[in-house]
This record gives C-alpha cells, structure tokens and sequence, in this order.
C-alpha cells in the first residue's frame, strides 16, 4: 500500500488552486487589455487582445502549476504534520530501497494516507484577487467612460457676434454639423464648425443651432428652394437634409431681422472608377514563339472603393482580310489589394483560343465601383495579343503592306492570271473540252470579279451571269487545279458549299460564287480619277472574260494583266468617299434640261443659321452691373439655375446674386457678381474691330506717305 | 595777354627778389638773410592781397529726402535736409511743398542731393540747374513692369506683358475677374513674361496678375484691367473665291462673328453660288471694308475688275489675297499690281502651332462654358495639333506680319498702299483648324489680319495712361472742349483743355476715388462716352517706385551735364592778408632800418 501512494494525487488540489488563483488574478487585466484593444483598435483588435491575453495568462497558469512538484509536497507534509517524523520523502521517494528505510516508509505511508490533500494546498489569497478585480473593473470603468464621452457629439460651436443684430431678436450662439456619408463610402460620420459643406453625394446632413433669446421657430431656407423646419431638441434646434443637389441655405429664425449670410451646400459626385492597364506595357503584344499562356494584369482605382468581382472580355479576331470570326467570351476576375486600388491579375492558357497567324486576342476589363444604388460600370482600355502573319513571300517593299491591307476580292485577279498561266502550261495535257470547261470556269471568275467592281462605279449587273456549264468530269478536273492555290479567306473559296447549279436558280448568283462585302445601298463612291481607272479595268476585264469564254486563254491573258494593272493603281488611289446617308436629289426641271441656260442655277444661296449666343442673360446682367442701376436678379437666378451643369461653380454664382439682392446698391457686390458671372459668359467667335484711321493727322501722314 | 594774376605774380615777384637780394648783400649775418627771406613774405602777401586764395564760401549741398528715405538721415556740414511731400517725418528737415520751392528758397544751393525712392514726376517735369547725385535705392521685390491688354475685340485673345524682379524660378499667372486661374509662366533669370486670356463680351474687365515666388507663395496681385470692344456697325466682308472649306468655315465664322458677309462663290460657267450678287466694280468696293479673295479668282478677273480692286485698296478698301495654291511669277506679278511685293511662296513647310494652354483646366477658364450638348471629351487639350501648312513667302520691309506661328513664320501680314492695306494670306487649308478641333484659334487669326487691313474708320478714343491709379495726375487727349468726366460715385468733373499741350486737346485729371470713371461728351447724334477703370491707391506700388528711380535717375543724370548756375568763384576777403602784409612790411622796414643804421654806425 505503501508504495501505491502517488505524489499526483497530493499534489493536484494545490495545483489546481493556484492554477485558478492566476488566472483570477490575470482576468481583470487580460479583460482590461482587450477593452482597450477594442476601443483604440476596433473590434477586431480587441478579440485578438483576449485571445492573446487568455493564452499568456493560461501559459502562465500551467507554469505556476507546474511549480508545485514532489520536493514542494515532501516539504509540506513534514512542515504540516509533526507525526510523519520528516520521513514524507521515504513515500514518495521510490529511489530509496534500503530495508529500513522501507519500513519506515511503509509507517508513514498509512499516515500520509489520511492527510486530505485539499488540506494541503495554500489558502485563497482573497485580498489579491479583490485587488485585482477592483483595479481591473477600474479600468473597465475608465475605458468606458472615455469611449462614451469620444462618441459624444462635441459641443456646439459659438458663433461670432454678428454686429447689425436687433436688440431683442434672435441671434445664432452655436451651431454643429454632422456628416454621416453613405454607408457604401466607409467613411466615418463626422463633425464640422463650418456652415459650407462639402461631402459625399448623398450623405446625411445633420445641424444643431442654438439661438438666443430663444425664438419660438427656426428654419434652414434653401435659397431658391425648400423650407427644411428645424426642430427644438435637447441640444438645440435641429434639422436634417440628405445631400443630392449643390444649393445655398441660410439660417433663418423666427423674429431674425437681417438675413444671415448664406451658406454652400456642396455635394462631391461619386466618380466611377479608373482602369489601368499595368502589364502589357504596350496596348498591342505580339505573341512570341511557343509562347503558352499571356498575363495580364490590370488596376482599377475609385475614389471609394472597387467592386472586387470584375468581368474580362476576350474577344478573339481570327482569319485574315474579310474573313475575319469573331468570337467574345467572358470570365471573371477577383481582384487584390485595398479597396481604393485593386489589381486583376490573369494568366491567360492560349491553348483553347484557336489562334492562328494573322489573329488577333483582345482583352479588356470591365470593373465596377460599390456606389449604392447604381454602381458605376467601366470598360477599361483593351489590350491586343496579336499571333504575327507570315510573311507573304511573293511580297516585297510597299507591295508588302498594299498587299495586306487589301480586301480579298483586289487579289483574286491575280488569282485569275494565275489560274489562266496554269491553264496555258497544261494545255497539251488536257483535252479540248476540258480545256474549254476550264477556261470557261476562269471565264465565269472574271466575269464574276468584273461584276463585282462593277458595283463600285454603278454599273448594273447587265445579265445575270452563268455558271460554268455542269459537266460530268468537272470534279476531276478539280484534281490538276492543285496548281491554284486557294486558301480560305482569299475571297474565293466560293467552290466549298456551293451547290451544283440548277437550272433556272440563277437569282443569288453573287451570294452563292462571290461575297457580298457590302451593301448595295452604301455602294462605295470613288472620285474621279479613281472611277476611271477602275472603267478601264473592267473594260480589260471584259476583254479577258471573251477571250476565256472562247476557250483563248492565251489572248485573254495580257488584258488579265492590264486589268490587274488598273486595281493595282486603284489601290494606291487613297480617297474613297462614303456617303452615310442617302443622298436626296432635287427634282429634274424638265423645262431647263438640255437647253445649256445657266440663268438662276442658285437660288437664294446658301443660308446659315444664324448664330445664337447662349448666354444672352448673364452677358446682358455683365454689361448692365458695370453702370449703376436696376439688375434682373431673378432672371439671373432663374437662369443660372436652368444652366448649372454648364457652369462650372454656380453655387458661387447663386451666392454673389443672393448676396446683392440683400443690398442692391453695394458697388463691391455688384463687383463680386460681376467677377463671378465671368465663368458663366461663352466666349463668342473673335470678333473684328475696324483700325482706327489716327484722325485727321494720320491721314495726312499716309497722304505724305506716298 | 596774360590774366592780370599772372602779370601781377611777375611784377610782385621781381620785386621782391630785387629786395630780397639788395637786403642780402647789405650785410652779412643772420639779420640780413632773415630780413631777405621776410621781403620775399612780404611779396607773397602782397599778392595775396590783390588776389585773396578762393574759399568754399556758400557752397551749400541741399539733401533732398523722398520717400522710402531712412529716418535716420542727418545733414552733414554744410549741407541742409530738405523733404519732399512723400518723405516720413524726418527730424530736422525742412517740409516743403515740391523741389522747385526749396530750389527757390535756397539760392545759394551749389549741389542737390537726392536720396530715398526718387522725384516724382511732379518734381522732375523742370530741371534743377544744379548738379545732382542720385544712388536709387534697389528694386523692390515684385512686379516691376505691366504692360495692360490693349483694346481687344469681343472673344479675341489678347496679351499681358510684365517683368518681375527678384523671382526667378517663381510664376506669373493670370487671373480671370472670377479669380480663375487662365494662363501661367514660369519666371526666368530675366524676369520678362507674356500671359494670354480671352476676352467675352464688350465692357471693362478687372483681371489680375498674380506673382508666386519660388516656394509657391504668393508675392503679388496687381490689377490689369480689360477692355473688350465690339465694332459699332458691323463689318463689311466681302468674300470672293470657288466653293471650298475655306470659304465656308470663313463665312461662318463671320456670320457667328457678326460681320456683314456678301460672297461671291464662283462655281464655274459663271455660276456663283454667293447668291448675293456682288459685282466687282467701284460702287460694290466702296460698300465693303475688307474683301477676302482668293489667288485663283484674283488671277481669273477682269483687267478692268482688277484696276477697280486696286483702285479701291488705294481709297481705303482692306483687301486679303488667300492663297490657295504655290506662287507662280504671274500671281506674284500680279499682287505687286494692287500692292503687296512678295516674293518666293512656290514652296510649303510645315505650320509650328503653341499650344493653346498650359495645361487643361487653363484651357477650360480660357474657352468659357460650352453649349450643353458639347461633350467634355470634344477638343480637349490631348487632342493632336491639325498639321497645316504655308507657302513661305519672302516678304519686304513694308510687309507687316501680323498672325505668325510659334517660330514666327509669318501666315499672314499687310503691306500699306494709299489709304487702304493689301494683306496676303499664306497659309494653305487653314480650315484644318476647324476641323482638327482648334475653331478658336482660326477665329483668332481671321479676326487678327481682318481687323489689320480693314477701312479705317474714326471713333471716339481718348488718349490716356493705360494705368491709372488714385491720385496720379494723368493727361487726357483726344477729348473735345466740353468733355466731363464721370466718376463712380456720379460726380461730375468739366475737363478744361490746355491750350499750351498741342493741337491734340489735352486737358489734367487727377482721379480721387477708385473704380470706373467715364469720359463723355456731346457728339454726333449721341453722346460720346469712354469708361476708364481707376486701380485703387497702392495697387501699383512696385512698378511705381521702380519706375521713379528710373527716371529720377535719368533726370539726375541730366542735371550734371547741363548746368545753368555756373559755379561762382569767389575769392575770399582781402583784408588779412592786407594786415599781415602790413605787419610783415613794418618789421622788414623797422629791420632795414636797424641794418641801415648798423651799417652807417659802421660806416661812420
């Protein structure tokens, strides 16, 4: 038995005794750090305060704990019990074997055994922890105190003795102003002595005014606008406006003689945010061999915050020419960083975008602000992954770019020569007929191409033109043209979905072998030059398409080349003109046409509407307050008003208007107005004055001049 | 002959070396040397008796104190202090009224001494005759120097010069009577700039100069008034040439501008698409103030319409050749025969436009509010700059330029013949302005060679300072014999002509308040009446006080050169030397005497 006694057992009522004596004592403080945490640092610094504070003063717990140990018990038990004879530490030393000392241990274990350990711990030490709960609920207490009084509203402001009050009428003594923004900024509420406010559009306006002698009404009197009726309250009378649109107010009270001067009222619009484009460092990248992925990244700014959700618009350009596929997709984005500037940042994989030479990637962001209600969206600037084109390897110098920058349908005459020079070499190969069905195909090419020019200079599709004639061995014969190399988007890849013609379906000939690459309506309109040069290639062309049709290739071939010739010049002709709308012709006087009389051509003449200044009111109040007398204020007013989005400060102008109706005849007011109405006046054309002729000296000057 | 000093000095001095020497050899010993030595004394007297030596006697140096003079200053001897009205209270000094007073009271002031800030031009007008020395004080820190807009026509741009001292590395910046900031300059070494605003509608403007040193604070703010003028009866353009962007964008700038237009649009085959109907001949010329023509339509008249054009331009007619293509020998050949002798413009080079603002917000104060369907993001300041072009003409002495670009290239000038002036126009397309966003700045240009060569026309203008100040006498001229002067508190003040001032009917005004002063007088069908802004007093203190020390020492300068009070030699009183002649004289005597009757005691 003995030997069963464990130390553990006596030991652990002391422990635990002095475990929660600690932290009794730690609470208060731990309590105190945290409720200062939170009012100095917010909510969140205060629960990280605790938690921090917990954990130290648990920490702190265990390694008091831990102090009471075996040597701590054997120490107390002799101290305690005379009848244990110091032999406590034979018990719960186990090292101890000798036989004697065994017994020994043995006598006091049964002794030991009897102790209650509860006995053993210390006594609550009931002053420190009262000492330390007072001092603690102390602080609590003073933090309280000192957070309610933060929040207080501060004291009302006095106001300056205005020196022309009326003895006996009501004078402002204080005024506050509160600001509350709208939630959405996170702005914090604020407090202000100035009666000119400036603030986030739609915040809350909050005032508190003190009169004295007390006047049984007071009012907030938006000039030009609304009474707002101010409110007796504990603190003084109070009033409350939400802030849309700029305007001027005045205090007024019931019984006030002279009207106080008036005050701005001023809201700060919500601007909608700002996209930067951060990397690429250029709006146009190219794409660079075996290149996988493109990043991105993008910053938006706002003057409150940016919404951290954004949509990326990919819009990829494939193809070449005209034919170009167009194809959008969206993704979003979640931005970092703080609120005011957050950046998008992506690594576009380019694998799944089908891009191929000549294509185009673009991506743009589109971001929002957090402006409730209504937040501003924005497109951001686009920026372009362009996959480089090959080079054309039968291009050189300007050929080069005039090549590139053409519609398909300018090449495809060379394509007519080429095909044409195929024909001519396989000559001997191929037999009459076929040779006549191929050169007749060419034919119809030609025949299509010179329609298709023909519409730029009016020329009406005189015949519906014919396909070639469907013959048995024409798909064969598809198989030597691999000497022609079609490609896709060449404008001639008219032979992919084409249907085999059948007779009589000859209505959409152009929609079913050529493109259609604009509308008739809009048909592009050439100047002069340019018309004639683009006549004398079709008249080449009708040339070529005889001689093709009549199976003489080889006669048809230099007018392929003259016509080629003629498109070429055409394409360096660089003005072409589009009408965007239609053009309306007077109607043809019968009786004149064909006589050559020119008499009365014109009309009237061309007539301009008159000009019309449109600032006739404020120009006129300019001139009339440089002279002394009568001005139209309320015009003026009315005016200024209907025209606040033009003018850049008109709460300065509504002040200096309101300001000289109160004393019309202050020569520094009308100045004031007068300055301000500045910034309201157009500036009209530069006008002509006449030179001055120097009087009756220099006239004679000049005269002695010659 | 010699001066009677010299004969005199000759006389004296033989004499007494003869005595000298008969003295000498009378006896040996030390009483006949010293008796020699006192004759020649006696000679010396002698002659400075009849000639006394010249004193400094009268030569009073008057110290003129003016304002900004220390306090301390103190008159030395022989000098007097003597302040001036502008001068601080200086102890000891006497107060008077103006120089010409103390000139007056001290007639025996040999040299003036000015010291402080310098006369005013009230003390400066006559010369003082006397030598003068003058240390201006340093120049004040500040603007030093305002040259105020001239008149300028109703939306044109105009300019304001100024040169500041002491602020290099500072900025000049030109405020809108709103307060508005319109145009600012750095201020270099040399402290010269040039600020442009914009004028609106007609009336006086109040703008303002405003100086900021290097640290951006505020040094200054000088008023500069504005006085924007429109024509009395609108202008008379007559506009010839083809259909083309040009003439259009010109006839609507001068309709908008408010100028009578009559055009004469030739279409071809006689076609004229003006619809006004002008004919060129005498009659239609006499009608009009300035005719816009182009090169191909000038080349394309009549010899008879051609010599009615030159004729017209001689009485008075303005007349603008547009070119519209390169100069060939014939059109130069040509426009020599109505006056304008260029040469070159087969060649063009490219126009070097400034830009039109510092910076945006600038160009906003400078453009005014826009109509309300014009977006903000419509000519903005980012915009590129339209490239235009010019034919580079060579031009004479006689040729005025009068629109340049930013490396002075001229674009378009004038060049007098007869009454009228014939003005060239080479630059090509100009409507590129309009269409390339700048519709302000061709406006400007037009308005800037019309209002050169246009009919001269006479209008009511009187001459005065273009700064005035409260309590600076100014000169008014121009003004008839019942001319009065309105203040801004409605008192009147006749102006009395000063028939001693020219033929130019000058007469005084000495403003006594602040603010907008009016000239009137009866004339024609109504009366006549020209407003003036008065800057309150101080308004101009710097330039004011540099300004006085400039011409104060001009003045002085002057002063020395021609003096009219010779310098007065006078020589000093005769009488002690007289005496000690006659003491000296008596002892040589009593000492010959003694010498005689040593020797005869000798002797006998």
């Amino acid at each position: 038995m003995s030997r069963e006694l464990s130390a553990d057992t006596w030991l652990a009522p002391a422990r635990r005794r002095a475990a929660l004596e600690t932290v009794l004592t730690g609470t208060p403080l731990v309590l105190a750090l945290a409720a200062l945490g939170w009012a100095v640092g917010g909510i969140m610094s205060g629960l990280l305060a605790l938690v921090l504070g917990g954990a130290a003063l648990g920490w702190i717990a265990a390694r008091i704990a831990t102090r009471f140990d075996t040597v701590w018990l054997v120490r107390r038990l002799n101290a305690r019990e005379a009848k244990l004879e110091d032999s406590a530490a034979l018990v719960f030393n186990p090292a101890t074997c000798s036989p004697f000392e065994a017994l020994q241990a043995t006598r006091i274990a049964a002794r030991v055994a009897a102790i209650d350990p509860v006995s053993l711990a210390d006594g609550w030490a009931r002053g420190r922890i009262a000492l330390a709960w007072g001092l603690g609920l102390a602080a609590l207490g003073g933090i309280a105190v000192w957070k309610l009084q933060a929040s207080a509203p501060p004291p009302l402001t006095p106001v300056a003795d205005s020196a022309d009050a009326a003895p006996g009428a009501p004078r402002l003594t204080g005024q506050r102003v509160r600001i509350v923004p709208p939630a959405y900024t996170g702005l914090p509420p604020r407090y202000t002595d100035s009666l000119d406010i400036r603030a986030p559009q739609g915040s809350r306006i909050e005032w508190t005014f003190t009169f004295a002698p007390r006047p049984p009404a007071a009012a907030l009197q938006l000039i030009g606008g609304q009474r707002l009726p101010l409110t007796q309250g504990a603190d003084g009378w109070q009033g409350a406006l939400r802030l849309d649109a700029p305007a001027l107010y005045r205090v007024t009270a019931a019984g006030m003689r002279a009207d106080l001067p008036a005050h701005r009222l001023e809201p700060v619009p919500d601007e909608p945010p700002q996209v930067r484009v951060i990397e690429p460092a250029a709006g146009l990248a190219t794409m660079t061999a075996g290149q996988r992925s493109w990043r991105i990244v993008f910053e938006a700014t706002d003057d409150y915050a940016v919404d951290p959700l954004a949509r990326l618009t990919l819009t990829t350009a494939i193809g070449e020419g005209e034919n170009v596929r167009f194809a959008e997709r969206t993704i979003n984005l979640r931005g970092s960083g703080n609120s005011r500037r957050r950046r998008f940042a992506i690594d576009l994989p380019l694998s799944g975008y089908g891009l191929v030479p000549g294509s185009d990637l673009v991506a743009q962001l589109t971001v929002a602000d957090t402006r409730a209600p209504g937040s501003q969206v924005v497109r951001g600037p686009g920026v372009i992954l362009r996959y480089p084109a090959p080079r054309q390897p039968d291009a050189e110098g300007l050929d080069l770019m005039a090549k590139q920058q053409m519609p398909a349908y300018f090449r495809s005459q060379r394509q007519v020569i080429i095909d044409t020079e195929a024909l001519i070499k396989q000559r001997k190969t191929l037999s009459a007929d076929e040779f006549m069905t191929r050169s007749d195909t060419i034919g119809t090419d030609q025949r299509l191409l010179r329609l298709r020019y023909g519409q730029f200079v009016g020329m009406e599709a005189e015949e519906t033109p014919r396909p070639p004639l469907p013959t048995s061995d024409k798909d064969e014969a598809d198989g030597p043209h691999d000497g022609h190399d079609h490609y896709d988007g060449d404008g001639h890849d008219h032979s992919a979905d084409s249907k085999p013609p059948v007779f009589g379906d000859l209505g959409n000939v152009l929609a079913d072998y050529g493109h259609v690459h604009d509308e008739s309506e809009a048909a592009t309109l050439l100047d002069p030059d340019t018309r004639e040069l683009l006549k004398a290639a079709l008249d080449a062309m009708w040339e070529a398409e005889v001689n093709l049709r009549t199976g003489k290739p080889e006669a048809a071939l230099p007018f392929e080349n003259k016509a080629l010739e003629y498109i070429k010049k055409v394409q360096q002709a660089t003005r072409i003109y589009l009408p965007r709308i239609g053009s309306q012709q007077p109607p043809i006087d019968m009786a004149r046409r064909l006589t050559g009389k020119r008499e009365g051509i014109v009309g009237a003449g061309a007539q301009l509407t008159p000009f019309a200044l449109p600032d006739a009111v404020p120009a006129t109040a300019w001139r009339a307050l440089e002279q002394p007398g009568a001005i139209d204020l309320d015009g003026l007013d009315q005016w200024v008003r209907a025209n606040s989005r033009r003018v850049r400060d008109p709460l300065a102008v509504l002040a200096a208007i309101d300001a000289l109706r109160a004393a019309p005849s202050s020569r520094a007011l009308r100045e004031k107005l007068r300055g301000a109405l500045w910034t309201v006046l157009t500036r009209p054309p530069a006008g002509v004055r006449r030179r001055e002729d120097g009087g009756e000296l220099g006239r004679r000057y000049i005269e002695a001049l010659r | 002959m010699p001066p009677p000093e010299t004969i005199a000095a000759l006389l004296i001095g033989a004499g007494a070396l003869a005595a000298a020497a008969r003295m000498a050899l009378l006896q040996r010993g030390w009483m006949s040397l010293a008796s020699a030595a006192l004759s020649l004394a006696s000679g010396a007297l002698l002659y400075f008796t009849l000639f006394p030596p010249l004193l400094p006697l009268g030569g009073e140096t008057l110290i003129i104190a003016t304002a900004e003079t220390p306090v301390e200053t103190r008159a030395l001897a022989g000098e007097r202090l003597i302040a001036l009205p502008e001068a601080p209270a200086l102890s000891s000094a006497e107060r008077v009224p103006d120089l010409a007073t103390a000139l007056r009271r001290h007639g025996q002031a040999q040299r003036i001494r000015i010291v402080g800030r310098g006369l005013t031009a009230r003390d400066r007008d006559a010369d003082a005759g006397l030598p003068t020395r003058f240390v201006p004080l340093p120049i004040p820190r500040g603007l030093i120097r305002l040259d105020p807009p001239a008149d300028t026509p109703t939306g044109a741009v105009f300019l304001v010069g100024g040169k500041a001292n002491g602020l290099d590395g500072g900025s000049a910046e030109l405020l809108d009577p709103a307060g508005r900031r319109v145009d600012e300059r750095r201020i270099g070494t040399e402290g010269s700039f040039t600020l442009g605003g914009t004028a609106r509608s007609q009336g006086l403007a109040n703008f303002t100069v405003r100086l900021r040193g290097r640290d951006k604070a505020i040094v200054s703010d000088t008023p500069v008034p504005l006085r924007t003028v429109s024509a009395p009866e609108p202008l008379r353009l007559l506009l010839i040439g083809a259909p083309s962007p040009e003439t259009k964008y010109l006839r609507r700038w001068a309709e908008d501008a408010g100028i009578a237009v009559r055009s004469r649009l030739e279409a071809g085959g006689g076609v004229d698409l003006g619809g006004d109907g002008v004919r060129i001949d005498a009659a239609s010329l006499r009608e009009a103030d300035v005719a816009v023509i182009d090169d191909h339509a000038l080349a394309n008249l009549g010899s008879g319409a051609r010599g009615a054009l030159a004729q017209a331009v001689a009485g008075g007619l303005g007349m603008v050749v547009r070119m519209t293509a390169p100069a060939t020998s014939g059109s130069r050949d040509l426009w020599r025969g109505l006056g304008l002798a260029v040469e070159g413009g087969s060649n063009t080079a490219p126009v070097a436009l400034a830009p039109l603002a510092p910076d945006a917000e600038a160009l906003a104060a400078q453009r005014g509010p826009g109509p309300e369907d014009l977006p903000d993001s419509l000519n903005t300041i980012e915009d590129p700059v339209p490239e235009l072009a010019r034919f580079t003409v060579r031009t004479g002495p006689d040729f005025v330029p009068v629109v340049t670009d930013a490396d002075g290239a001229v674009l378009a000038g004038w060049q007098q013949r007869g009454q009228g002036r014939a003005g060239l126009w080479n630059l090509a397309d100009s409507f590129a302005l309009v269409l390339g966003g700048q519709p302000d700045r061709y406006a400007q240009w037009w308005s800037t060679i019309l209002g050169a060569v246009s009919r001269p026309d006479s209008f009511f203008r009187p001459e005065l300072p273009p700064l005035v100040q409260v309590g600076e006498r100014i000169a008014i001229c121009g003004i008839g014999p019942s001319a009065r002067v309105i203040g801004p508190d409605e008192t009147e003040t006749r102006l009395v002509i000063d028939p001693l001032a020219g033929r130019g009917g000058c007469a005084a005004f000495r403003p006594m308040a602040d603010g907008v002063h009016t000239i009137a007088q009866p004339g024609g069908d109504a009366e006549q009446r020209f407003a003036f802004p008065v800057l309150p007093d101080g308004a101009l203190a710097t330039i004011r006080a540099s300004e006085t020390g400039d011409a104060t020492a001009r003045w002085a300068a002057g002063q020395g050169a021609a003096s009219d009070r010779p310098e007065q030699e006078r020589r000093g009183p005769a009488w002690p030397w007289f005496l000690a002649w006659l003491a000296l004289t008596s002892l040589l005597w009593l000492a010959e005497r003694s010498l005689r009757a040593g020797r005869s005691a000798a002797a006998g």
